[in-house]
């Protein structure tokens, strides 16, 4: 066990000094023994004395001159789950102040319970000892009443109170003039340990909150303006635990899977009368002949008449554990919530009555496969397209079929799951089946639903979710106990957004409006809260759906594609090109577009789509060869993404559409995932938290300024070039008594932190006494940036002012000298170069306009090569290039220097490498090789010489660049290598030369571009 | 019951003139020899009483003397209700540097800013280059305080800063608090308040 100085010390920090501490024990109360505090030891030993540690701790003001004292009682901290050992706080401070007194009292003999494991080494030996009462007595004007201990320590105690006379002697001596400070300021921080450490919340923060930068959330503040320093350190410091948690328990620690099978499926009012097992298995570990249950469509009013459906008879004996009555759900799930804004259609259930049967129906002979899901969560939209549904709930029977169909769909899996709860609204409905075996790691199950649709309000559009607690280390005994492992919050959202190509705006704004009143009510009031006594409770309070460590939002999204009908169309017939084309179908998807802008699904990770559009299938005359209704462009409507703190790691496995499942208009989507949680018990989680918390608790009351050691102040980048980073580091060395933290502020208010050649990372941190942290500064020069860059003068410097928190500014001076680059210029300015971009001392330095040469030397560098070296190498364009080669090309298009690889010459790596160099210039330039004002036009093009005849309107270099670059296309086209590629090099350039308007509502057809550049390399 | 008035207060100056070295004998009274240079801005703040016991409290900015950073001064001398511009009395090549640091001043900062001049390293006297004379009567010219002090020995460093505290207007809290701290905030036990009333109860240490 701990020394009682080792103790003191651990609690006590640098800027105090722990002059004696000793061991004593709470003094019984003369009346009783038993009122003594106690905890409780195992069941038959009797109550333990707590061991509480008392110390004298001095502190010497930052003046050198004043020293203060102040006798502390540390205590054994309440157990949590199951106690923490060693883990003590604070539970008096008295000043050593004139009215202070500290005494000990007559000896008496007495003899000690020894079995006590708690007791000190003080209390262990087997021998009537000599006890010494001790009363401290704080002082008439003070607000404490005296206390009483008792101790074996005579010497400790002896020397305690010589220490307490020392400093009352010197506190007695001052008076109030002699110090402007708080005399006993430095104290305060010891009590306010009593405050939860941030991190210590069963509420996950919210997951948009943690997505931006910390920076962003500081005061404003710049150089000689600190801005508020006290709640700066509050952010700075919550974010520099969250990351110390993150690195030192979450990624040493033992890890718990789970896999998740998410769906989401419109099912435009359909029953289910096909297999669903490609949808809820996959397609891969596929079962031989599995159980289809004989569905038939049924009117919806048949069915509200009939209790008895077919499904529930195939269900019953298809799944005994789950063998009940069709309207089992209604009479044995309890409603934990409903909570809408259209409470009336709103059903939310979660399954009890399974979590019993699971136990003892547990299948013996039905093998668990890794990639079988641990969870299975499904979304269904138009469960229920007739008026009624949005004026009656028609909930279970639709539920009961769709939910048996996909358990029907699981074959001889089936029997492993069990539904865990569903929450509807109106055709909306999300499910979510776990594995039995692990029904127990599920808790505080909680649903929700909001409609946004008719009148901003009705279901007919709007979104369900649940909420979810996913506990590694189940649950001790019943469900309602406090989990012992810590928990990871998981929320899934199954919406249906606004309709139509035109509505792209208001599937924004419906976005924004579930995400604002997506808001789970408080399952328990906050009195039960507070009298469950942990810090751990379920939340009594509004949660949004963000504050979760994982998000997930599936659903027919109803984004839509922007071009036009007919080159969609085309575009995905042709199964040839098909990567290439649902890749540039993809750039003018709405919802990409929406994320790009953040306009909706901000911060939000879709995985990138492979599979063909899910809507709208059609059957028949109406229909086109891929079976799309001709009535709709086809469009990915159907989506699944997500969004996680850094407390989970979700892994996606797949994306895809189920094209075998065509009883709908819409095809089923599903992807897997794989999320690992920490697997940690609540108790270990908070010990880490109050460890690291203790040592940074009070950084905003200590009066000792912090001092830190910035260096170097001066850092040289050297040459920095287009898309070469240079990295420098730089060290913040705590060289003070009191942890520091900082953040780099901009010189001016408007202005930016650093220069937009430069990054920071971390721009905020927190360094503890003797510590230091490494900030590192990179040098990069992207697109953007490299276009301003060229135009201006090459050397570069500034000035960084890295802010410590109430401490002093420091200056980090930057400097680095550009390389101008021919990339991401324009081709009107690179035939006014005089010679190789590098050699352009000014940008005064360019020829006039006048005076250019006609074409770029550089594009024309690189395709004479092409010409001459690489026309029998396979796969130029398909093929990337190797990044080392393309930075040497670059360089040497920018010294003007000769192409020279010597005995790379050959290998058709380098081959690739210029081809891929070419694409990549072309692209960088500013503006595309067909200026924007001439597409339409190209797209109209009918015939050969209408084509040629529009070059015309180019700029003669334009021109002149074209021609060249077709005409290398059209001679590579005629190889034997690219025999009937030569399409694909029509859809590869289309984009590069023409450059796609992502902004606009409406593109210039893609198919007419492409034959307009057809004309020339064809 | 006297009064307590805060103002923001600046060093600007060549570097190595001993702005740091004044600010640490007026803020702790004690001396370096071997001072890095600064290269950033200290904050610090220190207070003092005039004989009507009205106390001024001093937010002082210590800049950054090195050329490198002069684009960075006027961040820290907006708002300044005083500045002390110091030059070395060693250096004349120093006062050329702190007049033009005034211009500067004049141009740009507060119009109503004190200004004092400060010549340091007085206990270097022997090596002299910059007489009291041409020194105090380019102050008068532009209407600056002027003094001369060592911030080793500690010779007129006070009175410089207390012949500021005299000169700002008194009679007026200053509205231009820029820089000012959030002092400690939400203390959990308010300690100092019991301590304060402890005072004066002679009870002795029965030990
Ligand atoms: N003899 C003597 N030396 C002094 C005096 N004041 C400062 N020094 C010395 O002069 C040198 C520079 O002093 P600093 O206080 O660092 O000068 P500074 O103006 O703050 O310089 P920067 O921070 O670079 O702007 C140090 O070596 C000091 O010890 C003084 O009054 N007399
Ligand atoms: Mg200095």
């Amino acid at each position: 066990m701990s020394t009682a100085l080792d103790i003191a010390q651990e609690i006590i920090r640098p800027t105090e000094d722990v002059k004696v501490a000793i061991d004593t024990r709470s003094a019984p109360r003369p009346d009783s023994e038993s009122e003594q505090e106690t905890w409780p030891g195992s069941d038959h030993e009797p109550p333990v004395p707590r061991r509480k540690i008392l110390a004298v701790v001095s502190h010497v003001h930052a003046d050198g001159k004043h020293e203060h004292g102040c006798v502390f009682v540390f205590t054994h901290k309440p157990p949590l789950v199951h106690s923490i050992p060693d883990d003590y706080l604070v539970e008096h401070a008295f000043p050593i102040i004139h009215g202070f007194s500290i005494s000990m009292s007559q000896p008496r003999q007495t003899t000690l319970d020894l079995s006590s494991p708690a007791a000190g080494s003080s209390f262990s030996l087997n021998q009537p000892k000599t006890e010494l009462t001790v009363t401290i007595n704080p002082g008439e004007d003070t607000p404490f009443s005296p206390i009483t201990l008792q101790t074996h320590d005579i010497q400790g105690l002896r020397r305690l109170l010589d220490e307490c006379k020392r400093l009352k002697e010197a506190f007695a001596m001052e008076t109030a003039d002699d110090f402007d400070f708080e005399p006993f300021g430095w104290v305060a921080p010891y009590m306010a340990d009593h405050a939860l450490p941030p991190l210590l919340s069963s509420i996950p923060p919210d997951l948009r909150k943690l997505k931006k930068p910390v920076h962003t959330r500081l005061s404003a503040a710049s150089a000689g303006m600190p801005g508020d320093d006290i709640s700066d350190v509050e952010i700075i410091r919550e974010e520099w635990m969250r990351s110390k948690v993150e690195d030192e328990l979450f990624s040493r620690g033992e890890k718990a899977g789970l896999n998740i099978r998410v769906g989401t499926f419109n099912v435009n009012g359909k029953f289910p009368s096909q297999d669903l097992s490609a949808w809820v298995r996959g397609e891969a570990s596929r079962p031989p002949a599995a159980f289809i249950p004989p569905l038939k469509e049924i009117s919806p009013l048949s069915l509200g008449e009939s209790q008895k459906n077919p499904v529930d008879e195939a269900l019953a004996t298809e799944d005994p554990s789950n063998g009940q009555p069709p309207d089992a759900t209604s009479t044995d799930t309890r409603s934990l919530s409903a909570v809408s804004d259209a409470t009336t259609y709103v059903n939310f259930s979660v399954d009890t009555q399974s979590t019993q049967t699971a136990v003892s129906d547990a299948p013996p002979d039905v093998p668990e496969d890794p990639s079988d899901p641990d969870m299975l969560v499904l979304g269904f939209q138009e469960l229920d397209l007739s008026t009624d549904a949005l004026l009656y709930s028609t909930k279970t029977v639709r539920e009961e079929a769709w939910c048996m169909a996909v358990f029907a769909g699981l074959g001889e899996k089936a029997v492993l799951y069990e539904k865990l709860a569903s929450k509807q609204l109106v055709g909306m409905l999300l499910v979510i089946i776990v594995k039995k075996r692990l029904r127990p790691n599920f808790s505080e199950i909680r649903g929700l639903a909001v409609g946004v649709g008719i009148m901003g309000i009705m279901g007919n559009k709007g979104a369900t979710a649940i909420r979810l607690l996913f506990t590694p280390t189940p649950f001790p005994s019943a469900a309602e106990a406090a989990p012992l492992g810590r928990p990871t919050v998981l929320t899934f959202v199954n919406a249906h957004l606004a309709a139509f190509d035109e509505m792209y705006e208001k599937r924004n704004a419906d976005f924004q409006e579930l995400s604002k009143r997506l808001v789970f009510e408080p399952a328990i009031s906050v009195d039960e809260q507070a009298a469950n006594g942990s810090w751990y409770s379920p939340a009594a309070a509004p949660l949004s759906i963000f504050e979760s460590d994982a998000l997930f939002w599936l659903g027919d999204l109803n984004y839509r594609l922007t071009p036009h009908d007919a080159d969609v169309r085309s575009l995905l017939a042709d199964d040839q090109l098909r990567e290439e084309n649902i890749k540039t179908l993809r750039r003018f998807d709405q919802l990409s577009s929406a994320m790009r802008t953040k306009k909706a699904f901000e911060d939000f990770v879709e995985q990138p789509i492979r599979h063909l559009p899910s809507y709208r299938f059609s059957a028949g005359v109406h229909a086109d060869g891929m079976g799309y209704d001709m009535k709709r462009k086809p469009a990915w409507t159907d989506r699944i993404l997500h969004m996680a703190s850094k407390a989970v790691t979700v892994k996606q496995r797949s994306y895809t559409s189920h094209a075998t499942i065509t009883m709908s208009d819409h095809r089923p989507v599903s992807a897997e995932f794989e999320l690992e949680v920490p697997a940690l018990g609540l108790d270990e989680y908070e010990s880490f938290v109050q460890r690291v918390w203790r040592d940074v608790s009070a950084i905003e009351y200590v009066e000792e300024r912090p001092r830190v050691r910035v260096g170097p102040t001066n850092i040289d980048f050297a040459k920095i070039s287009y898309t070469r980073e240079v990295t420098r580091s730089l060290e913040v060395v705590n060289v003070g008594k009191v942890p520091c933290s900082f953040r780099f502020v901009p010189q001016g208010p408007a202005a930016d932190i650093c220069p937009p050649w430069l990054r920071i990372n971390p721009v905020t941190g927190l360094v503890l006494p003797g510590e230091k942290v490494d900030v590192t500064l990179t040098a990069q020069v992207d697109e953007e940036l490299a276009s301003k860059l060229n135009l201006g003068q090459a050397h570069l410097e500034d000035t960084l002012v890295l802010h410590t928190a109430l401490g002093r500014d420091h200056f980090v001076a930057v400097s680095a000298d550009y390389e101008r680059t021919c990339f991401t210029t324009s081709l009107s300015w690179l035939v006014r170069l005089p010679g190789p971009v590098r050699e352009l001392k000014s940008p005064d330095d360019v020829l006039p306009e006048d005076r250019g040469v006609n074409a770029p030397r550089e594009i024309m560098r690189l395709v004479n090569w092409l010409m001459s070296n690489a026309t029998e190498t396979v796969g130029l364009f398909f093929t990337p290039g190797d990044e080392e080669l393309m930075r040497q090309i670059r360089e040497k298009l920018d010294t003007g220097e000769e192409f020279n690889f010597g005995a790379l010459e050959k290998d058709p790596k380098l081959a690739l490498a210029f081809a891929d160099t070419l694409v990549r210039l072309l692209e960088s330039l500013s503006e595309p090789v067909i200026p924007p004002a001439l597409h339409t036009r190209c797209s109209q093009m009918t015939s050969r010489d209408e084509a040629f005849e529009l070059l015309d309107d180019l700029p003669v270099v334009n021109v002149n660049v074209w021609i060249s670059l077709t005409a290398f296309l059209h001679f590579l086209g005629q190889q034997d290598a690219y025999q009937g590629r030569v399409e694909q090099l029509v859809a590869i350039f289309t984009p590069v030369l023409f450059r796609d308007d992502l902004t606009s509502p409406m593109p210039v057809s893609i198919i007419g571009r492409r034959n307009f550049l057809r004309y020339f390399i064809g | 019951m006297s009064k307590q008035f805060q103002f923001k207060l600046v060093l600007l100056g060549e570097s190595a003139v001993g702005k740091s070295s004044l600010v640490l004998r007026f803020v702790k009274d004690q001396f370096d020899d071997y001072r890095e240079s600064t290269i950033g801005a200290a904050f610090l703040t220190q207070t003092v009483t005039l004989e009507d016991q009205t106390t001024v409290k001093f937010e002082i900015w210590d800049t950054a003397g090195q050329e490198r950073y002069k684009s960075l001064a006027p961040m820290y001398y907006r708002n300044a209700n005083c500045a002390v511009v110091v030059y070395d009395i060693t250096q004349s090549t120093s006062l050329e540097k702190a007049k033009s640091w005034i211009r500067e001043l004049q141009r740009q900062a507060d119009p109503n800013i004190v200004i004092a001049l400060c010549g340091n390293k007085l206990d270097l006297a022997a090596r002299r280059q910059v007489s009291q004379e041409e020194a105090k009567k380019y102050a008068e010219e532009e209407g600056l305080m002027w003094g001369e002090t060592s911030a080793k020995t500690g010779e007129g460093v006070s009175d410089i800063f207390t012949s500021i505290a005299k000169k700002l207007p008194l009679t007026a809290p200053p509205s231009a608090r820029a820089g000012a701290r959030a002092g400690p905030a939400r203390t959990g036990v308010d300690l100092n308040k019991q301590a304060a009333a402890g005072q004066g109860q002679g009870e002795q240490c029965n030990c």
